[in-house]
């Protein structure tokens, strides 16, 4: 049965992209369920075809080389036109709108978009050993950055050069037979210095704060401090995330990861600034460790300590006065950093939060043990709080997600599956795409433990294959 | 005096009773009648007739004296015929016209002269005036004064005040008691004719004696009756009316809830219900003298049927075939059949089958709460972690949760880090198969114990807080001291094991305790000191080793040997200690040296056990395929088996915080099932299988599948490994 429909395109994209908004009416196979309520499918070559139509009228604009992705009804739709036309889907797929009952007076308004490049794999360097984590210097703040960092599994250190993904400086053995498990880099304003933050598990867990200097072209490192041995190296456990106060460079926070020793000190906030740094050392000098006076380097214990049980996974410092910990009792902490106590929890279905990041400080994403990413609304009351929806793709534990508030409605989630996928937040039924490395060898062992956005355009990669894989978009 | 009064159907009544009297003077032929109907009813209107004369009593005597009268006249008059006639007519009893009353009412009821001054009228057609009203007063005074006042009646039909005789006193007494009006006596009898005629004949046949003889039968059915009212198989319908009563009260009776339970009243024993004789089989065709063909045995089918043995032979006869009936033979078998028969009828046990009426299958499965409210449980592959090529027989999770050891049958022992798979130490160990690793359970010393054949490594990956490595190594430095001292002090350690310090490829010292068996188990206990060994398929006191770390010693802690030990475990809590044989499990007191208990397994060969960290409950694995859970509190025997492989079970574990146990088997799976202890100690374990996992493959060279299955300390997961060297989480 077909019946017809009023449609209006709709979009953000500059003038000359505007459609006009016209109401047209399209003819639909439909199926009738009620006599108010009909089922419509849309085919998406359809909306395409007057879509370029609607825009070849607005005057001389190219959309030859243009695509669109389209969003009716809150739906979008991934599914590339090409991919549509050459009916490599499943017969219930071939209707765009079959689940979506829409009344038959409504007007439809379909929004488009530019769709996204699929990111291709552009350098792939190789390392002698397994990269734990990968970090943009200050990546949210700071677009003009030259440099990101880099952990090893063996506990080295390496800075590389944003452009053209050069070797600028290599820190051996910085954390002595552990693995580095979380690191910062970011200038901070109070000591006004480039600061590399690394943290590492057991045997030796560890905080370090090093600075990085750049000098004739040259970079350098020093080490500024360290967390107090005997107080936080004797915990049996080992330092599992960072996170850095999103206002103000100099709180830092960290956390350990199983804490079943110490959970009032789970979560430690430290403080960068000169006055903490010089104070820690005076203590020093009076309680006459001349000898480690000698290497330079500060003893530093924590600024403040929050307690929070359970073990913790993954951690994300969102704004200035919520942190957002996922922990091994399968829940999501709320804490409140000024009044240092968990506001609140939220609890995940059994899944561990393996790793953590939010969107605009209400929406949390999180990835599971369980091969799924499931994304929060934090303003929804706790009595109905489900997952909104759940991103289904990956075939393996989930060990990074990453938004990227230059790019709108986009996260990309690393697994042990040895991908990288991209995600549109409004369709969790498929990812936009699923990236590979450049040179695939033997993918079955291969897992992926870093993952960062290098500015908007690019994502950092690395894992058990010991290399970082650079993917750019468009 | 009032008491005259009545009414015409008690009139009736009477009136039937005294016919009866009348006629068993009249003839011996209708007293006998008469006789024979009353005796019937004697017992059991018994009651009945006794209240009716009480309340008629008073007329009886009035109506005796009328019919004197008219009886002889009657008699004279009678013939014959009319002696038959009467006969005849005794149903109708309503001969009042036979008597003379001196008062006519028109038989109109009583109260119709009420009003009048007369009561009636006489036989010349007057009336007859009422008697004078006596009051109460004057009656109550009379009964004061007279004392035969209660003897004086008023009879109403003759208008005149009668006083009973003795007589008349005694006759209501007999009909009271149910005896006839008159004393009788029947040697009185005086058959009076009149002679007038001579007969020719006898005017009847001789009489039989049974005539003149009380009823044998009747006296035999009325026993009858008296017999079952004494025993009370019968009951009158005053015991009826009680019954019925009793049971209406016991309807509306409360239930007595602080009724004694304990005391038990006495109940009759019952004998056990008979059993009915099995029916014989029904006769076949093959029987038949005149069998169809194919029921005939030809010469091979025959040679074949008598190479059978007779127990297997499907019938015990040769079918044959004959003409005609009369031409078959005596059966042969006839006698044996019949005391074969006999055999089994007093020699075969005999079971009451009952026939259950299931209208319903899935009522029978008991109600299990859905597997998705259980959870959390392990659902899922997450990780696979590949390095061992060959079958890894054993792994083992550190208690912090961050470690997981293996043990492969190339001597590699390999320490994964659990979230990232990396491998963070390999030893090369010195034989082949490792049959057991295991980490020390407490989280103070980082140890890590491997047995490789005859060997047993304890070894420090020194992975934990630096403090806790040093401290670590401190214990095995103080250890080789002591055991140094100690065998120059005296030579009581045991002979058939030797410790050793040697140092691994990192250069951190490790123990190597060497044995003169194969050695298949490690399990240390909870405190993280001692642990035990277990060698294999060696039936002797020195199978089962228990080793303390600190003093480094060893010890038997049997003197004895049971049998061969399949499986060891430490009691969580307790000083207790766990050894499986083949059948049984033991449960020894380490302290005072005795058997606390022992647990039937009713399996043919356990080999595995795992303790409930609540140490209430233990589980097994059998090569059977079963599961078993024993209730330590509920005795020796099982409290669940439970069959879900479909090969032996190589492990069973326990989690150490969830509600979760699991078995791991040839046939590749690993079974996970819910098992929640109550606090509360009345209510049983609730277990409810949650979901199989195929996580190995079974090799086709050994028919092996997952060989260990280890649950994650902290959170829902389980490891398992399997013959085809690989190591897999399930979240």
């Amino acid at each position: 049965m077909t019946s017809e429909v009023q449609v209006v395109f709709k979009t953000n994209l500059p003038e000359e992209f505007q459609a006009p908004e016209v109401q047209i009416s399209i003819g639909t196979s439909s199926t009738n369920k009620e006599l108010t309520q009909v089922q419509f499918s849309f085919k998406e070559q359809l909306i395409f075809q007057i879509l370029k139509q609607l825009l070849a009228d607005n005057g001389d604009v190219d959309i030859k080389g243009k695509k669109f992705n389209f969003m009716v009804n809150n739906v979008f739709i991934t599914t590339s036109v090409q991919e549509y036309s050459s009916h490599s889907f499943k017969q219930s797929q071939y209707s765009i709108l079959d689940k979506q009952s829409i009344q038959n007076e409504e007007l439809i308004e379909i929004y488009y978009q530019f769709s996204l490049e699929k990111p291709k794999p552009t350098h792939s360097m190789p390392q002698e050993e397994w990269i734990s984590t990968i970090k943009s210097l200050s990546h949210i703040l700071n677009e003009k950055a030259k440099t990101y960092a880099v952990g090893f599994f063996n506990g080295d250190v390496k800075i590389f050069n944003k452009k053209d993904h050069k070797e600028l400086l290599s820190i051996k053995q910085l954390h002595q037979d552990s693995i580095i498990q979380d690191a910062l880099f970011l200038k901070n304003d109070a000591l006004d210095k480039k600061l590399l933050v690394t943290c590492s598990t057991l045997p030796n867990s560890e905080l370090r704060v090093s600075e990085i200097i750049e000098r004739d072209r040259k970079y350098h490192f020093n080490q500024i401090a360290q967390s107090k041995h005997d107080e936080y190296s004797n915990i049996n456990d080992g330092f599992k995330c960072l996170g850095s106060n999103p206002m103000n460079n100099e709180f830092i926070c960290s956390a350990y990861q199983t804490n079943d020793s110490a959970p009032e000190k789970a979560i430690l906030i430290w403080r960068l600034n000169k006055q903490h740094l010089e104070d820690s050392s005076q203590k020093q000098l009076k309680m006459g460790e001349m000898k480690r006076l000698k290497t330079n380097i500060t003893y530093i214990s924590a600024h403040q300590n929050i307690t929070c049980g359970g073990g913790i996974q993954s951690m994300k410092w969102a704004t200035p006065s919520r942190i957002y910990v996922g922990c091994s009792d399968h829940s999501v902490k709320i804490v409140n950093v000024e009044q240092a106590q968990i506001e609140e929890v939220l609890f995940t279905t059994y899944k561990v939060p393996t790793c953590i990041d939010s969107i605009q400080e209400t929406l949390l994403l999180t990835g599971h043990e369980d091969a799924t990413v499931k994304l929060w609304d934090i303003r929804t009351g706790v009595a109905e709080r489900k997952y909104k929806s759940q991103y289904e793709s990956h075939k393996s534990w989930i060990s990074q997600v990453k938004v990227n508030s230059n790019v709108e409605n986009v996260f990309v989630s690393g697994s042990y599956d040895g991908t990288v996928k991209m995600w549109d937040l409004r369709n969790e039924e498929r990812p936009l795409a699923t990236l590979k490395r450049k040179n695939e060898g033997n993918s079955d062992d291969y897992k992926v433990f870093a993952l960062e956005w290098n500015g908007a355009s690019q994502i950092l990669s690395g894992g058990s294959d010991s290399h970082i894989s650079v993917h750019s978009l468009a | 005096m009032k008491k005259t009064a009545l009414k015409p159907k008690s009139i009736k009544d009477l009136s039937e009773k005294n016919l009866k009297t009348q006629e068993s003077e009249q003839k011996p032929l209708t007293q006998l009648l008469a006789k024979r109907s009353t005796r019937a009813n004697s017992e059991t209107n018994h009651s009945q007739t006794r209240e009716t004369i009480s309340v008629k009593s008073t007329g009886t005597s009035e109506t005796r004296k009328k019919s004197k009268e008219p009886r002889k006249h009657k008699y004279q008059a009678e013939d014959l015929e009319k002696v038959n006639l009467m006969e005849k007519n005794l149903g109708d009893s309503d001969d009042s016209s036979d008597e003379e009353v001196l008062i006519r009412t028109g038989n109109v009821p009583r109260k119709w002269y009420q009003l009048y001054d007369h009561q009636g009228y006489n036989i010349q057609g007057k009336q007859v005036a009422k008697l004078p009203e006596t009051d109460e007063l004057a009656n109550f005074i009379e009964r004061q004064n007279d004392k035969e006042w209660w003897l004086k009646i008023n009879d109403y039909m003759n208008n005149k005040n009668v006083k009973l005789s003795k007589g008349d006193l005694d006759m209501i007494k007999r009909i009271r008691s149910g005896k006839y009006a008159e004393k009788v006596d029947p040697n009185d009898f005086i058959v009076e004719f009149d002679n007038e005629k001579e007969f020719i004949h006898p005017f009847t046949n001789n009489e039989p004696k049974r005539r003149f003889q009380p009823s044998k039968w009747e006296r035999l059915k009325i026993n009858k009756f008296v017999q079952a009212l004494k025993k009370g198989w019968m009951k009158t319908l005053e015991e009826k009316e009680k019954e019925r009563d009793e049971q209406s009260k016991q309807e509306e009776k409360v239930w007595d809830i602080w009724e004694d339970d304990s005391v038990v009243t006495w109940k009759p024993r019952k004998m056990p219900k008979a059993i009915a004789a099995p029916k014989r089989d029904l006769p076949v065709h093959a029987e038949s003298y005149n069998p169809p063909e194919e029921y005939l045995l030809d010469d091979k089918e025959r040679e074949e049927f008598e190479k059978l043995d007779e127990e297997d032979r499907p019938y015990n006869y040769q079918p044959s075939k004959f003409d005609a009936l009369r031409k078959v033979p005596l059966y042969q078998n006839l006698i044996r059949e019949h005391f074969e028969r006999c055999l089994d009828l007093y020699l075969c046990p005999r079971v009451l089958k009952k026939k259950v009426n299931i209208t319903d299958p899935s009522q029978l499965i008991p109600e299990l709460p859905q597997p998705s409210d259980l959870k959390p449980f392990p659902t899922q592959l997450s990780i696979e972690y590949k390095f061992h090529k060959t079958c890894v027989r054993s792994i083992s999770i550190s208690p912090c949760g961050n470690y997981l050891a293996s043990g492969d049958e190339d001597g590699n022992l390999v320490v994964w880090h659990v979230q990232t798979t990396r491998i963070l130490r390999k030893y090369k160990l010195e034989n082949k198969v490792l049959d057991c690793v295991e980490w020390c359970p407490s989280k103070d010393r980082c140890i890590l114990t491997a047995s490789n054949e005859e060997f047993v490594y304890v070894i420090q990956p020194q992975l934990y807080a630096q403090p806790i490595n040093e401290a670590t190594n401190q214990i095995l430095l103080q250890a080789e001291k002591q055991y140094g001292t100690d065998v120059v002090l005296n030579d009581k350690k045991e002979q058939f094991l030797k410790w050793q310090w040697e140092t691994d490829f990192r250069g951190v010292k490790m123990i190597k305790i060497t044995f003169q068996n194969i050695i298949k188990a490690i399990v240390w206990h909870s405190k993280g000191d001692y642990f035990s060994t277990m060698a294999y398929n060696l039936q002797s006191s020195t199978q089962v080793v228990i080793h303390s770390l600190s003093k480094a010693s060893s010890q038997r802690p049997f003197t004895q040997a049971k049998g061969i030990v399949q499986a060891i475990e430490f009691h969580p809590t307790k000083p207790h200690f766990f050894a499986a044989t083949h059948h049984t499990v033991f449960q020894y007191n380490l302290q005072k040296q005795t058997i606390v208990s022992k647990y039937a397994s009713g399996a043919k060969w356990i080999s595995s056990i795992s303790v409930h960290p609540k140490g209430d409950n233990f589980i097994l694995g059998t090569y059977d395929k079963k599961i078993i859970w024993f209730d330590m509190d509920m005795g020796s025997s099982p409290y669940k088996n439970l069959k879900y492989h479909d090969k032996a079970i190589r492990q069973v574990h326990f989690s150490q915080k969830h509600p979760l146990f699991a078995s791991c088997s040839d046939d590749g799976c690993v079974n996970i099932f819910y098992g929640l202890v109550f606090n509360d100690l009345l209510q049983n374990a609730l277990i409810v299988p949650v979901k199989i996992l195929k996580a190995h493959e079974p090799s086709k060279a050994n028919g092996l599948g997952a060989m260990n299955c280890k649950f994650h300390p902290t959170q829902p997961w389980i490891f398992s490994c399997g013959s085809d060297g690989s190591i897999k989480l399930w979240v």
